[in-house]
């Protein structure tokens, strides 16, 4: 909520989510490994419930924040806006009604959020496919972030939407799954802020040139 | 694989497996396919730049030799008429005049004013084959009129024109480009088409105004006209449709249900005071 409040008006705003994004996600497993992990049981789970909650919620803002940026049609940005209000509810009443009775992971958020990230990733494409405004789409920011969450999103949905389901070693056993969609996202989104950062200029038709 | 050998999988994690795996596939496929499509529209589109640019091209190098030989023309029409013409007034008019008799005076001035109204009369032609004074001043049913009437008292056919519907006069440039239009159509009948007659028609329907050319000669259909306008011959209907694309015009041409006639229609959007007419 504080990063969509402070970038309201910001500049290279993509770049800072994405920054924003990892730092946080820097700040949320460097909680779990050195923090919690040294709590006792009944402890950890409490806080560990919290901090999935409170990321969930951060990630979820950061993704439709960047849909925001990236999208053209007004009505698709007012909506990724919007659910940003949505989801935070969402996430609190989840955690009231599935967390306090011993739920294992925010699965309805979560599956939620990957719905709606998966919906604008699919819609930022047909956007692109509508109207090309690049020659090669792969050279933009915006397709390797879209890229990026799509594929984190589409890859973790079946584990986080069936954790509840399964038993702990089970998840333990597939957990590496998480872990290794978050680092091919953290990569993509590492090739978006370097293509950003190279100061890649989206390039347009050459309409103009002499093509013979 | 890892995940399957590890033998203690239930339905749900198996679900969880090829769920994941199946999820994988179809979102890698989506991207490659967006990829793909989108070069090939991207393809597509310059393709479509290119043959408009290729087209361009050959209008303005239409333009530039028109305006050359045009050029060329007037070049020659100065140099082989009005020079020499100029050149014998001034050979009557020399040095010597007087000490020539009263009479042969008198006569050497008359040849020269002779020569020098011929000259005037010249420089007026090719000035008015420049700009029509008719056209200018009266405008452009006048302006055929009278080309059609120059070509059938040339009796090698009949012509005739008929304006139904001209009582506010087009811009004055447009009148041009459109009179430029109809007096190179009827060049290329006069040509190639050999013809007896030709009959123009001029109408308004709309916001639009059309001047249409029969005639029973050899003619153009829509396909002979595009291929033309393609190929690097046909100088003529190259500029024809530069010149309507001035006018945001179009040009058909067609073969009559009869199989007699061949018809050119000019459709021109019509303009008054710089707005659209409605």
């Amino acid at each position: 909520m504080l990063t969509y409040i402070v970038l309201q008006k910001g500049q290279s705003r993509s770049t800072l989510v994405i920054f924003i994004y990892a730092l946080l996600s820097l700040i949320s497993d460097t909680l779990i490994l050195f923090v919690f992990g040294k709590m006792p049981i009944e402890r950890l789970n409490f806080f560990l419930n919290i901090d999935f909650s409170v990321f969930t919620v951060v990630e979820f803002t950061c993704f439709c924040l960047l849909f925001s940026y990236v999208l053209s049609n007004k009505q698709a940005v007012r909506f990724s806006n919007i659910v940003i209000y949505v989801f935070a509810p969402l996430s609190l009443l989840n955690y009231i009604l599935i967390y306090s009775n011993g739920g294992k992971m925010d699965t309805i958020p979560v599956v939620f959020q990957a719905i709606v990230g998966m919906s604008l990733s699919i819609y930022f494409f047909l956007e692109q496919m509508r109207n090309p405004k690049t020659l090669f789409i792969y050279s933009t920011p915006a397709f390797w972030s879209v890229t990026s969450i799509l594929i984190y999103l589409s890859g973790t949905f079946f584990v986080f939407l069936l954790s509840s389901n399964i038993s702990q070693e089970e998840l333990d056993m597939y957990w590496p799954i998480n872990y290794f969609f978050n680092i091919l996202k953290n990569l993509l989104f590492g090739v978006a802020v370097y293509l950003q950062a190279r100061g890649t200029k989206e390039e347009e038709i050459p309409f103009n040139q002499n093509l013979t | 694989m890892y995940f399957l050998q590890t033998g203690t999988t239930s339905s749900t994690s198996l679900v969880l497996l090829f769920g994941t795996v199946g999820m994988l596939v179809l979102t890698i496929g989506l991207i490659v396919f967006i990829i793909f499509h989108q070069r090939k529209v991207i393809r597509y589109q310059l393709q479509l730049q290119k043959m408009e640019q290729d087209q361009q091209k050959m209008f303005l190098n239409a333009s530039i030799r028109l305006q050359e030989e045009e050029r060329q023309r007037l070049a020659a029409d100065l140099h082989d008429d009005a020079g020499p013409l100029l050149a014998t007034a001034r050979l009557y008019l020399n040095e010597n005049l007087v000490n020539l008799d009263k009479t042969t005076q008198l006569q050497n001035i008359y040849n020269a004013k002779q020569i020098i109204d011929d000259t005037i009369q010249l420089i007026r032609n090719i000035s008015h084959s420049l700009m029509p004074p008719t056209l200018k001043n009266f405008g452009l049913e006048s302006a055929v009129n009278d080309l059609f009437q120059k070509i059938s008292a040339s009796g090698s056919m009949n012509a005739s024109c008929r304006f139904h519907d001209y009582r506010t006069r087009m811009d004055p440039e447009d009148e041009l480009i459109v009179f430029r239009v109809i007096q190179e159509l009827i060049n290329n009948i006069l040509k190639h088409s050999n013809s007896s007659f030709i009959h123009l028609t001029q109408n308004i329907s709309g916001d639009k105004l059309y001047v249409r050319m029969h005639h029973d000669g050899k003619g153009l259909t829509q396909e002979d006209f595009d291929r033309l306008n393609k190929s690097a011959n046909g100088l003529g209907l190259k500029n024809i449709q530069s010149r309507l694309k001035l006018l945001h015009g179009k040009i058909f041409f067609e073969k009559d249900a009869s199989q007699t006639y061949y018809k050119v229609t000019i459709e021109v959007p019509r303009i008054e005071d710089g707005i659209p007419a409605k």
